[in-house]
């Protein structure tokens, strides 16, 4: 039995190139739903994927340089070591259009497969 | 009186001319690492009575464990399993609509005198599963035809995804594993025998699932209905696209409930629920209930980040597991055959009650914790 793989796709991942090029200076007072002592992993993981936040009732982008699980394990090795953190709360508001979704995004699923065997 | 018998057999067998390239035929082309991995110069001789004390306590696990997955919902019990605030929603939700599940395995230790022990319950991402339904059942026809194999795995596989076609959109299910050989094989042979049930499907790596901001897409952006996922929830709802899981429509088999039960943290719910029952052993979150025990991961996969605390000292294996807490266990009665431990995988198809346990795989090793390099040795009923 032949294992019947389609050709791969070249990985979509980068998107929102619009989003990308706005700089995140102008909100630096927003609270990081990606950092340790304030993390909120389902904030942090919107906030990573819509390249942005909304914090005080205002739409903030924000860009990051790592995937989620490299915050995520942040947070763990700070809860480890007998930090205190304190989540953002998750807020909505309305996101501005050109922050609007323009492709598809792909690679959000696989990544800690990617070190280990998911087999059991 | 007659002789009673003291052990399931392992019985020595010169492994057929060719072997590798017939199981290769089955479709198991990682049979051979440092050793070989598919194991035919042995097999293990189980009586019809052997049988019967497996499967009836596969089919009593199956149904204590449902049992065991509505207390930790009606209990509240995530944080004790470290299952993340973010996934109990949708935990609860595919319980609560009865999402499919297709199959588990309970892997026990039994050595032909007491009771089988459960170990663990892979409820999730089993493997092993071509060897267990296919390439072991081929053996047997050429290596002893006039004897049994509990192994009904291939026909309850067909029969299931037959019963799981109406909640499947469009009569199609796509499989999707980490892009490796050992998974990418699980699925494709899962994907044979949807496609025998007159299903639709296709095989794509995890990494290549897509979001367009309504929906999961495949590679060739077309939504996806219904997938399977030979890839570990637990892993799937820390990573990014999670924050999709509850607003998408995609139906996932294994479904998200099964994550309270591929937990090691289930170990000691069942044994809090069910105390005392034959088939457990006694488990506890906190501290070991016994001077010897085995202590696991909560998330631990394949073997990894065990230790065993017996008289003759610990034995340890490595691994990357472990930040999320750990659960303590009674050393079983291992079957130790010679100088090697047996672990049985007990299969289970579906959740008809009472009726799923489908066939077994045996797994030995020369340590006294079966890992991913541990082989997996063919048996047969005399």
């Amino acid at each position: 039995m032949a294992i019947d793989r389609r050709p791969r796709k070249k990985s979509a991942q980068v998107i929102f190139t619009v989003a990308a090029a706005v700089g995140i200076s102008a909100h630096a007072q927003a609270s990081d739903p990606c950092n340790a002592a304030t993390f909120n992993g389902k904030v942090c993981q919107s906030a990573i994927k819509q390249k942005g936040l909304c914090s005080g009732g205002a739409w903030v982008p924000m860009t990051y340089s790592e995937k989620y699980p490299y915050y995520y394990d942040q947070y763990s090795a700070y809860l480890l070591a007998g930090g205190m953190a304190s989540p953002v709360a998750e807020e909505s508001c309305k996101q501005p259009g050109f922050f609007g979704r323009l492709a598809i995004a792909r690679g959000g699923f696989g990544t800690t497969g990617a070190r280990w065997g998911s087999g059991g | 009186m007659g002789i009673r018998r003291l052990a399931v057999r392992r019985v020595a067998l010169k492994p057929r001319n060719g072997w590798q390239r017939k199981v290769e035929d089955a479709g198991l082309l990682w049979h051979s690492g440092a050793q070989p991995y598919w194991n035919e110069s042995a097999f293990y001789e189980f009586t019809a009575k052997d049988v019967e004390r497996l499967e009836s306590a596969t089919n009593e696990l199956a149904r204590m464990a449902l049992q065991a997955a509505q207390h930790v919902i009606d209990e509240k019990l995530y944080a004790k399993l470290a299952i993340p605030e973010s996934a109990i929603r949708l935990i609860e939700q595919s319980w609560e609509d009865e999402l499919p599940s297709l199959y588990g395995r309970f892997d026990f230790a039994y050595d032909g005198v007491n009771p089988p022990k459960l170990l663990e319950y892979n409820a999730d991402t089993p493997t092993s599963l071509l060897e267990a339904a296919v390439v072991q059942w081929y053996w047997l026809e050429e290596t002893a035809p006039r004897c049994d194999q509990f192994n009904s795995i291939h026909e309850r596989l067909l029969a299931q995804w037959s019963d799981l076609a109406p909640q499947l959109p469009g009569g199609r299910i796509d499989f999707c594993s980490m892009d490796d050989l050992e998974d990418g094989m699980t699925v494709t042979y899962l994907m044979a025998t949807a496609r025998q049930a007159g299903l639709e499907g296709s095989i794509f790596p995890m990494a290549e699932i897509g979001w367009n901001g309504e929906s999961f897409v495949g590679p060739y952006d077309q939504t996806l209905g219904a997938v399977f996922k030979l890839y570990p929830w637990e892993w799937m709802v820390r990573e990014e696209f999670s924050a999709h899981l509850e607003s998408s429509k995609t139906i996932w088999v294994e479904p998200a409930w099964k994550m309270l039960l591929s937990n090691k943290g289930i170990l000691p719910v069942l044994w809090d629920f069910f105390t005392g029952h034959p088939n457990l052993l006694p488990a506890s979150f906190d501290a070991p209930l016994a001077r010897t025990w085995v202590r696991k991961p909560l998330l631990g996969r394949e073997g990894a980040n065990v230790t065993i605390r017996s008289a003759a000292g610990d034995f340890s294996t490595d691994g990357e597991y472990g930040a999320e807490g750990f659960v303590y266990q009674d050393v079983a009665p291992m079957a130790c055959l010679g100088d090697k431990h047996v672990v049985i995988g007990s299969w289970v198809i579906g959740h008809e009650d009472g009726n799923t346990a489908a066939g077994l795989g045996i797994r030995e090793s020369d340590t006294p914790i079966v890992t991913n390099t541990s082989q997996f040795v063919p048996h047969l009923l005399n």
